[in-house]
């Protein structure tokens, strides 16, 4: 057998691994990146007295440092309540029926995933949303199921909003401020459509409260512990976006900032650690491993090859395409192989079509983050918004799922679709 | 499947022996049609191959079956859905072809008994892999066939149903 099939075989099982979810993603990936390893060296990819230096030469640590430092800091953020804060207060401010409060709820949602994970989002809006629904005696399952979809949404805002922005700035060169500049208004863009279509969607609701009797202020436990941990989570914003002056790596800043708040701004570092999600960084780790030994098989030269031909028949409407194919393929495989995979292969067809390679990114983002509501597995944060539907015995099947979200997602889509031809034209 | 195994080779070695003895007697002649003993024992084995054969065919599914499904429960686990059990028993294949480029070569390289060892271990994930492949291909089966007897019912409801009305 050639080298080529073999590392198509390789590609294949880890696909069809990642597909059904026989085995946890990281282990997976692991599997993936081991095969790469022993087929490496048999044959002749990698080397026996050098391996472990070639090994490591594939994996992107700036982007693993980026990963791990923002979500320590995203974590220890969260756990001084400043988000369960936030959407009290506005919940209180707002008042009146549960459909007004559910809107700022979701929009809360976009804005809280903009810097910390969907996981966390997920979970800290799954939890005020109930305890709210139960305060006005309303259905929540409509409210979290959208929570869930505008998690996605919250990730296209910032760089640091999801792991396939860090991986495509890191890949591509792409600014902290140039995703303030293109992402961010597609970002607040879709929010606003799907706000007023969510507006519409939930209809009347029966109950409503002129009041809500609560004092955000009990959410926050210590309030020095909160008040460190918002001036370090601010000054890793602003350092971010002026990392030009300094001239520093995105991941040396953000573990920089990680070790602050671990230092100044947690009292539990050790809880923090262990709520770190791991399997992501093994998983992100292992991937790097397997796309190099693609890359070096010749594998993904022989997609590009393919990828080029179709990206032949029409180049403007190319990046569209190539969002939609990311979007899809997110649906079913977690969106982090497929933007790894795509990234070299995506630089091939920008060399040789002539398609600018910064839109390709671009369509890459939004595919990978938007793609992800099209199924209750699409997501992370769509699985935790099922489990925790079910947990409070409103479960939601894979047909109600789609009757309630393929119109919205497919406006978002919509949306992007026209915002790339836009770039395009500019 | 053993007995009739050897009632066939019975059969068939009992055709072959008394073929030569009967040679003088046995001569058929229908119209211009004539048929010696050699063609007559020919058809008669034909039709022991066929009876026979077929009841091996059997019993052989029967163990296929069973062989496969052991094989695909051990190495796949415990799985109620059909299209997940297809989807595992294509990632077995691919990890057995994966397993076997890895092996080969290091059991060839080992000195004297490598060319040996390394056919044994083809040997032994091709007969595992053809297991895998049939165990796949029953899924498949069962799953087409599931689909479109449910689709067939359908149709004819809808068609009976306008009939009715």
């Amino acid at each position: 057998m050639t080298v080529t099939s073999i590392f198509i075989l390789i590609f294949a099982l880890i696909l069809v691994l990642l597909v059904t979810e026989r085995y946890h993603r990281s282990v997976a990936a692991l599997i993936g990146a081991l095969l790469t390893i022993l087929f490496g060296i048999e044959y002749g990819l990698f080397h026996l007295p050098s391996i472990l230096d070639e090994v490591v030469s594939l994996i992107d640590v700036n982007t693993i440092l980026l990963a791990i430092g923002v979500m320590i800091l995203a974590e220890a953020v969260a756990r001084t309540g400043f988000f369960e804060f936030i959407g009290l207060g506005l919940a209180k401010l707002v008042g009146g029926s549960f459909r007004r409060v559910s809107i700022i709820l979701i929009i809360l949602t976009v804005f809280i995933t903009a810097f910390v994970t969907t996981i966390t989002a997920m979970v800290i809006m799954g939890a005020l949303t109930i305890s709210l629904a139960r305060r006005f005696k309303a259905d929540p399952s409509r409210t979290i199921v959208y929570e869930a979809i505008m998690t996605n949404v919250g990730g296209l805002m910032l760089m640091i909003s999801s792991i396939p922005n860090l991986i495509v700035a890191s890949h591509l060169d792409l600014e902290f401020l140039e995703f303030v500049e293109i992402s961010l208004p597609l970002a607040l863009l879709i929010t606003l459509a799907s706000a007023l279509y969510i507006f519409i969607a939930l209809g009347r609701q029966p109950m409503s409260l002129r009041k809500i009797e609560a004092n955000p202020w009990t959410v926050i436990e210590d309030k020095s512990t909160f008040y460190r941990a918002m001036i370090i989570f601010v000054s890793a914003i602003v350092l971010f976006i002026f990392r030009d002056f300094i001239g520093a790596p995105l991941g040396l800043i953000a573990l920089g900032c990680a070790v602050a708040v671990l230092a100044l701004g947690s009292k539990e570092p050790e809880s923090i650690f262990s709520s770190i999600d791991w399997g992501t960084i093994f998983f992100l780790t292992s991937f790097y491993v397997i796309v190099g030994g693609l890359e070096k098989s010749g594998v993904l030269e022989l997609l590009a090859n393919g990828i080029f031909q179709i990206s032949e028949i029409e180049p403007t409407a190319f990046p569209v395409a190539n969002m939609w194919v990311c979007a899809t393929a997110s649906s079913i495989i977690d969106n982090i192989p497929i933007t790894m995979i795509l990234i070299p292969i995506m630089k091939y067809v920008s060399r040789f079509a002539h398609i600018p390679l910064r839109i390709l990114g671009w369509s890459m983002v939004f595919g990978a983050n938007l793609g992800g509501s099209l199924t209750p597995i699409g997501a992370p944060s769509c699985i935790i918004a099922v489990g925790i539907l079910r947990r409070e015995g409103k479960p939601i099947s894979w047909g109600e799922w789609f009757r309630k979200c393929l119109p919205l997602v497919s406006i978002q889509l919509l949306l992007a679709s026209f915002y790339i031809l836009f770039l395009l034209k500019a | 499947m053993l007995k009739n195994i050897l009632i066939l080779y019975f059969a068939l070695f009992l055709c072959r022996s008394i073929e030569p003895y009967l040679r003088p007697f046995l001569r058929v002649k229908v119209g211009v049609l004539v048929a010696d003993s050699e063609l007559i024992f020919t058809f008669i084995s034909l039709l022991l191959l066929i009876y026979f054969g077929y009841f091996i065919l059997i019993d052989v599914r029967f163990f296929l079956n069973l062989a496969s499904k052991i094989v695909s429960a051990w190495l796949v686990g415990e799985e109620k859905s059909r299209v997940k059990l297809i989807a595992y028993d294509i990632a077995v294949i691919i990890a057995l072809i994966l397993l076997y480029e890895l092996l080969a070569p290091l059991a060839r390289g080992v000195q004297t008994i490598g060319e040996p060892l390394a056919t044994a271990i083809q040997i032994g994930i091709l007969a595992i892999g053809l297991l895998i492949v049939y165990h796949l291909a029953g899924q498949v089966y069962h799953l087409t066939k599931n689909r479109i007897e449910r689709l067939t019912r359908n149709l004819t409801r809808r068609f009976s149903r306008k009939d009715s009305e």
